[in-house]
């Protein structure tokens, strides 16, 4: 009975209309201090602030960002053709190099078998000038001449490819094709034809081939120095009237290079 | 306009548009309840300040971490008894520094009753205060969560982390603690038992 009764109060208690919810609610109604009112609600105000400055910003911040992207961008575009312009430039101003292949049909026209060829790159003559010097340090004593023109003209027969390969593109789409190209061709094939028996390595083949005049004279050379690398090799190898006329090729196409003593008898005993 | 918003939506509307008379208006709702059940839980004033602004600190700084799962109400008297309960681990209660002073001044204002009256109401006030006092700290938690936050048991079990039958035997055990503890009191001052 007594059990019951509690129930039925606790009832009232949970639904709110017991007497002792009102006592309690006569206990007063404490509030928190004024002060701590205003350090929460300030404490409110002050995280949303952020909030609003920092979306406030986004849109300034975002275009200002794109702005700078885009500004390097086009610095770094710009760059890159002032080097292709610096670089058309240095090439334009290297000497051109003639290279005779097939005799003039005429002689008022040599124009036609002496097409001007491109300077190599600047990094190739660097490939070059390494391998020539591995190529002495690695044969020496006799053979340190010939080794370097074999190690030079292979790299270079291969190097070129690129250019000639360009050059015969464009010549194809105007619907001629250079004959040094054709040349350049045939002397890569042929370099390759060497190359093939003796392995799928390129090292070997690079010490074994020794090339021949025709190789030599159809490889244009592209520094002075060079050519007259080359003239020493014809000489070496015996084609001394080949020398001389490569010689003679060398000195028109630069009149004001001091000669070699041991190449400027050539020109001399030519004379007598 | 922001009256007919339950609480709910006033903290979306602080949370996602920084709006500050939202968040006045759900502080000014809670702020009271609020600070009556910490201030009676712990006992001291002080503590209460400190826990009442820890909480509401909290639902400020987490406001972005806040999903309407569930009634605004449980969210923030769990965040309250979370605190609450860090503090009361870290300092026992001291009894008997409940909330004397406010109160008897609340009380003290009851227009239009007799003298004999408001000292009989004060002095059951009193009592209450010392029969709550006397309570386990459970027990006191579920009575006071009940009268003050105006939750559910299911809300309340949610709050405290236990199930919904230990809340109602919590409450049901304090409930008949108070009523012996004032009966007792109206028989010495009547006489009769009720």
């Amino acid at each position: 009975m007594n059990e019951r009764r509690h129930d039925g109060d606790f009832e009232d208690f949970l639904a709110g209309r017991s007497d002792l919810s009102d006592s309690y609610r006569r206990l007063g109604a404490v509030e928190p201090p004024a002060e701590l009112d205003a350090r929460i609600l300030e404490e409110a105000r002050r995280a949303i602030r952020p909030r609003r400055s920092r979306s406030w910003w986004r849109t300034p911040g975002l275009a200002l960002a794109t702005v700078l992207v885009l500004g390097l961008s086009v610095i770094v575009s710009r760059q890159a053709m002032w080097y292709d312009a610096i670089m058309l430039e240095e090439d334009a101003a290297t000497p051109v190099q003639r290279t005779p292949v097939a005799a003039p049909t005429s002689k008022g026209a040599p124009a036609e078998s002496e097409v001007p060829l491109p300077a190599a790159p600047p990094g190739l003559a660097t490939q070059t000038r390494e391998v020539t010097a591995s190529g002495r340090q690695q044969t020496g004593g006799t053979s340190e001449t010939a080794g370097a023109v074999t190690a030079r003209s292979d790299m270079a027969a291969s190097a070129e490819r690129d250019t000639f390969r360009q050059t015969g593109e464009a010549s194809a789409l105007s619907g001629s094709q250079p004959p040094e190209a054709i040349e350049m061709q045939k002397a890569e094939e042929r370099s390759h034809l060497r190359r093939a028996p003796g392995g799928a390595s390129d090292q070997p083949a690079l010490r074994s081939y020794s090339p021949t005049d025709s190789d030599i004279s159809a490889i244009p050379a592209r520094s002075a120095d060079q050519w007259l690398t080359r003239i020493e090799a014809m000489i070496e190898q015996g084609a001394t009237d080949d020398a001389r006329k490569e010689l003679l090729r060398f000195r028109e196409a630069y009149p004001d290079h001091e000669l070699p003593k041991d190449l400027s008898y050539l020109l001399t005993d030519g004379q007598q | 306009m922001l009256n007919r918003l339950d609480d709910t939506a006033l903290m979306l509307r602080y949370r996602d548009d920084g709006d500050m008379a939202a968040f006045e208006m759900l502080y000014s709702r809670h702020r009271g309840p609020l600070f009556r059940y910490l201030l009676r839980q712990c006992g001291d004033a002080q503590t209460a300040e400190d826990i009442f602004q820890e909480a509401w600190l909290k639902v400020i700084r987490s406001r972005e971490g806040y999903r309407p799962t569930a009634r605004f109400n449980t969210y923030l008297y769990r965040l309250a008894h979370n605190c609450l309960v860090d503090r009361v681990r870290k300092q026992s209660r001291q009894p008997g520094e409940a909330d004397c002073g406010p109160d008897d001044a609340e009380c003290a204002d009851a227009g239009g009753r007799s003298v004999e009256d408001e000292a009989a109401m004060l002095e059951t006030a009193a009592r209450l205060r010392v029969a709550l006092d006397a309570l386990s700290h459970e027990q006191r938690e579920a009575f006071l969560l009940h009268q003050e936050s105006g939750l559910t048991l299911d809300e309340i079990a949610g709050v405290v982390g236990v199930g919904r039958e230990t809340v109602k035997s919590r409450l049901r055990y304090a409930v008949n603690h108070l009523r012996a503890r004032l009966s007792a009191h109206a028989t010495e001052l009547t006489g009769v038992a009720p």
